[in-house]
């Protein structure tokens, strides 16, 4: 048997390799990339104009138009409850599409089940469907789950967005100041995750709280059972996924690490009092539509003089090496 | 890497193409946990980055960075002051026990693995993908010739790992083929 003939043999018969995780190979790449700079490179000038900046400034914009005409349809018809802020890989649906109360909402991708989506309700949470996930919208407040995953982020601050709460056949979830997750599987039950704030339970009887790194677990017998989970790591990392863009223009580093924290789930410390100063002054210019997060945050902490490692969930930012 | 030293960045893009992947893949072999391959794999390469001065060049590259690699996993659990069972075991042993246990489909996937990167993707390219040479050629912005002659030279180094790991697969033990061409750990 010459080579072609079997490596072709064995190729075919053994099929493609796993394949690697997206994000983490970025996130290496960009730390690689910081210490590399630090040591050996030129150092790029944190305002030097960078031409995918215009690039993804001219893709921002096209966003918000496709945003702001997708608001005045809301407005105009009267009974959109949300919008659609980021699809990836679901044909049906394209971003800035409006939805209607009652509207029935399928994630899976025609071609592989990946398809995600990424909403804005009508009183400013974000919602997101994983893979494989099928809702009705009953509400701006409320999202039903008949199966897969449901992520809530209600925001922080003044600008907090309404709470949403999320029913399936073991109750109702009322998210109270917070982010969380519910899983609805035939097998295991219906799973609650909760990142931030409280939840609670409604389903008759006594209402069940659940606070910030802790599951619930609702089995299909009606039984409960409760534990402890990371608010960070791999097991939110289609949460990330569906993440949408934030503008970044004139915003300082301080709030864009506020921006990854939450949605990372990562705590934020800062090596060093010139690091803290270095992000509470230093304000941002460009966009950072088309980055993930991770890589987002290599893009803008390089550009600022700052570089940044993870460990064990904390995000660590200090000054770069000149 | 001479030229990465030079601060040249398409130097660095192409390391970080080149050997990221597969040195992600070295990891994951070794450890169960995802986060845990990364925060590895990250502080290997950034050390790697620092050191680039003392790389003699008497090894394959990629060969050095799993070294490397291997050294961080073992610190690792140093620091947590127990080491996982199946590194109890010396390296070579683990690894012999490894492959043979091994199907033919996973003994295929990591002779990809150990492969350089444009080997392995011009396999797969090719006998995964199925594209033919000429589509190869575009993709690779290259003459047909050479885009025959690297998968050649492909065929001939993943044909050299692939007997070595199944002569280790069959007898208990690595087999020397005298065929090391892209062999790396």
């Amino acid at each position: 048997m010459n080579d072609d003939e079997m490596v072709r043999e064995l190729l075919q018969g053994a099929g493609p390799r796993r394949p690697l995780p997206a994000d983490d190979l970025v996130s290496i790449r960009e730390a690689a990339r910081i210490e590399w700079r630090h040591r050996y490179g030129r150092a790029a000038s944190p305002w030097s104009f960078r031409p995918w900046i215009a690039v993804a400034a001219a893709g921002l914009l096209a966003v918000a138009g496709l945003v702001w005409w997708a608001r005045a349809r809301q407005a105009a018809s009267g009974s959109a409850v949300a919008s659609i802020e980021r699809a990836a890989g679901v044909g049906k649906w394209r971003t800035g599409d409006s939805l209607r109360g009652g509207s029935e909402i399928e994630t899976r991708s025609e071609l592989d089940g990946a398809g995600r989506l990424a909403l804005r309700m009508a009183g400013g949470a974000s919602v997101r469907l994983d893979s494989d996930t099928s809702v009705r919208l009953a509400s701006a407040r409320e999202v039903e789950l008949d199966r897969g995953a449901v992520y809530v982020d209600t925001g922080a601050g003044p600008g907090r967005g309404e709470e949403v709460a999320v029913r399936t056949p073991a109750g109702l979830f009322v998210g109270l100041g917070t982010q969380f997750e519910v899983r609805a599987e035939e097998s295991a039950g219906t799973r609650l995750r909760v990142r931030e704030g409280n939840v609670r339970l409604d389903r008759g009887g006594s209402p069940v709280l659940t606070g910030a790194g802790r599951e619930l677990v609702v089995r299909g017998d009606g039984t409960l059972s409760e534990g402890a989970i990371a608010i960070s790591g791999p097991q939110w990392d289609w949460v990330l996924a569906t993440a949408p863009t934030i503008e970044i223009e004139g915003v300082k580093v301080v709030r864009f690490l506020d921006w990854i924290a939450r949605e990372t789930g990562w705590r934020v410390e800062y090596a060093d009092e010139e690091a803290t100063s270095l992000a509470d002054s230093v304000e941002l210019h460009g966009s950072i539509a088309g980055l993930t997060p991770v890589d987002a945050t290599g893009v803008v902490l390089s550009s600022a003089g700052l570089g940044y490692r993870v460990s064990d969930g904390t995000l660590v930012v200090f000054v770069a090496k000149k | 890497m001479d030229r990465m030293r030079a601060g040249d960045e398409r130097a660095f893009e192409a390391f970080a193409e080149q050997y990221i992947p597969g040195l992600y893949r070295f990891a994951q072999r070794r450890l169960a946990d995802r986060e845990l391959t990364k925060e590895i794999v990250q502080a290997t390469v950034c050390k790697v980055i620092e050191k680039l001065g003392g790389f003699r060049g008497d090894a394959p590259l990629f060969t050095w960075l799993c070294a490397c690699c291997a050294n961080e996993i073992a610190a690792h659990y140093r620091r947590l002051g127990r080491r996982p069972r199946e590194v109890e075991l010396d390296e070579d042993a683990a690894e012999t026990h490894a492959i043979e246990r091994m199907e033919t489909a996973e003994l295929v996937h990591v002779s990809l693995d150990r492969l350089p990167f444009g080997y392995a993707r011009i396999l797969e390219w090719r006998y995964v993908e199925g594209l033919e040479v000429a589509e190869i050629a575009v993709r690779l912005e290259t003459s047909y010739k050479a885009a025959e002659s690297l998968l050649s030279r492909a065929r001939a180094g993943f044909r050299g790992v692939y007997e070595q790991l199944a002569g280790a697969h069959d007898t208990g033990g690595p087999r020397d083929t005298g065929r090391k061409e892209g062999i790396a750990p």
